[in-house]
């Protein structure tokens, strides 16, 4: 689950929960620009890809970087 | 006596999700639902500050807001603090909660009221008391009169009754008294009134504790099935199938086949919690599908499914996101899926 309100979905038991930029733009942020914009985007869904393949045993949060 | 109310930004009147943004704010007296609060709670005590903030700058902001209601519990020295009704609002129930939280941890007594389904109940209960709402602002009346009321009991130092007499979610704190008789009489009268089928009320009630599992790791994510899901009630402009803003108790989904990215004059959010402005411009922001498209592309993942699924998760009763959920996946495996991505906003 990508979210920026993580700690919810970590007490809820979400089991491998994504740090999202804010609730109006979960996936980005426009402030960036277009270009660091679209490269978030690509780090927030490759960690979304890099946490499906790792073994978790309980709520786990994953942070991608911004830049 | 000195009692501090906390709002979010719609009940302090400041606006609604536009105004959401909004920082930490402290007006002199009651403001919106405690105007009528401190009628019923008298002369003697007296809501005399309001504080405020805007429920995505609370949720975003955390440890700034903390250092807010830290300050002024400080500087005011209040007697008491209520926050809210939150009734089923989510992000509010959440910082009405920590408000109570906070102001419990410096000694001050504290009270809220929200929803029996707001998360602020499942992350406050144990440590603060939250009187229990109706959903929505149709029962701000009771609500308020339960605050009143027991807010006046706290002031005068009261012993506050069980919870189901006072009206709020039981803390698991246990006390000394006396039953009405010895536990085999009361077995045995529970009993009876369950094989006479008659309302009977157990002693002892069982959390539900289910902790879901965490699936297994993918083990080649380059072949895996991958399916998109969001939240975030995303639509084709125009919303054709006239899915709903709020409670839903469906869920959608939609062809993304052979589409590269979400165009703004394509797609659109019809959620009703939150400003979409900002996601209506990029849709990606709600679905990355410009960016698994461009995975794709580079071979890092090679197979996303034909249809994103879309609910607008607002509002939604425990009960119905469980089977929402169950259906998703029934869904999903009869498609051969993997794994999934879900955005929530």
């Amino acid at each position: 689950m990508i979210t920026a309100i993580f700690s919810l979905a970590l007490t809820t038991g979400a089991s491998r929960v994504i740090k999202g930029a804010r609730i109006e733009h979960v996936c980005g942020d426009p402030a960036l620009g277009e270009e660091k914009d679209f490269n978030y985007r690509k780090n927030i869904v490759q960690m979304a890809l890099d946490a499906l393949s790792t073994e978790v045993t309980e709520p786990t949060l994953f942070e991608p970087k911004v830049l | 006596m000195r009692i501090l109310h906390y709002l979010n930004q719609f009940f302090a009147g400041k606006g609604a999700e536009e105004a959401a943004n909004l920082p930490f704010d402290i007006i002199e007296g009651p403001v919106g639902p405690g105007i009528p609060l401190n009628n019923l709670l008298g002369d003697s005590f007296n809501i005399e500050y309001t504080m405020t903030a805007g429920d995505n700058w609370a949720s975003e902001n955390i440890t700034e807001f903390e250092n807010n209601i830290r300050e002024q519990i400080k500087e005011l020295k209040p007697d008491l603090i209520i926050a809210g009704p939150a009734f089923n609002a989510g992000r509010y129930g959440i910082t009405s909660g920590l408000v109570c939280e906070i102001s419990n941890s410096m000694g001050i007594k504290s009270v809220t009221s929200m929803f029996s389904e707001n998360p602020g109940v499942l992350s406050y209960r144990k440590n603060v008391l939250i009187l229990n709402s109706s959903e929505d602002v149709k029962g701000m009346k009771d609500a308020l009169e339960l605050l009143s009321n027991l807010s006046k009991k706290l002031l005068n130092n009261e012993t506050l009754g069980p919870a189901h007499e006072e009206g709020y979610f039981p803390r698991f704190i246990r006390r000394e008294g006396n039953r009405y008789a010895s536990a085999s009489i009361r077995a045995g009268d529970m009993l009876i009134k369950r094989i006479k089928e008659e309302k009977w009320e157990t002693e002892l009630t069982l959390e539900d504790v289910s902790q879901i599992s965490p699936a297994p790791p993918i083990t080649n994510i380059k072949s895996a099935n991958l399916a998109l899901i969001t939240s975030g009630g995303l639509v084709p402009k125009g919303n054709p199938e006239k899915q709903v803003r709020a409670n839903s108790g469906k869920w959608w989904k939609y062809s993304i086949e052979g589409i590269k990215t979400l165009e703004a004059s394509e797609w659109e959010s019809i959620h009703r919690g939150f400003f979409v402005g900002i996601t209506n411009e990029n849709p990606n922001y709600v679905l990355p599908l410009d960016v698994l498209r461009n995975f794709e592309s580079q071979g890092i993942i090679s197979d996303i499914h034909n249809n994103a699924i879309s609910v607008s998760g607002v509002g939604t009763h425990v009960s119905d996101s469980k089977e929402i959920g169950k259906d998703m996946a029934k869904y999903l495996k009869s498609q051969n899926i993997d794994c999934a991505i879900l955005v929530a906003t």
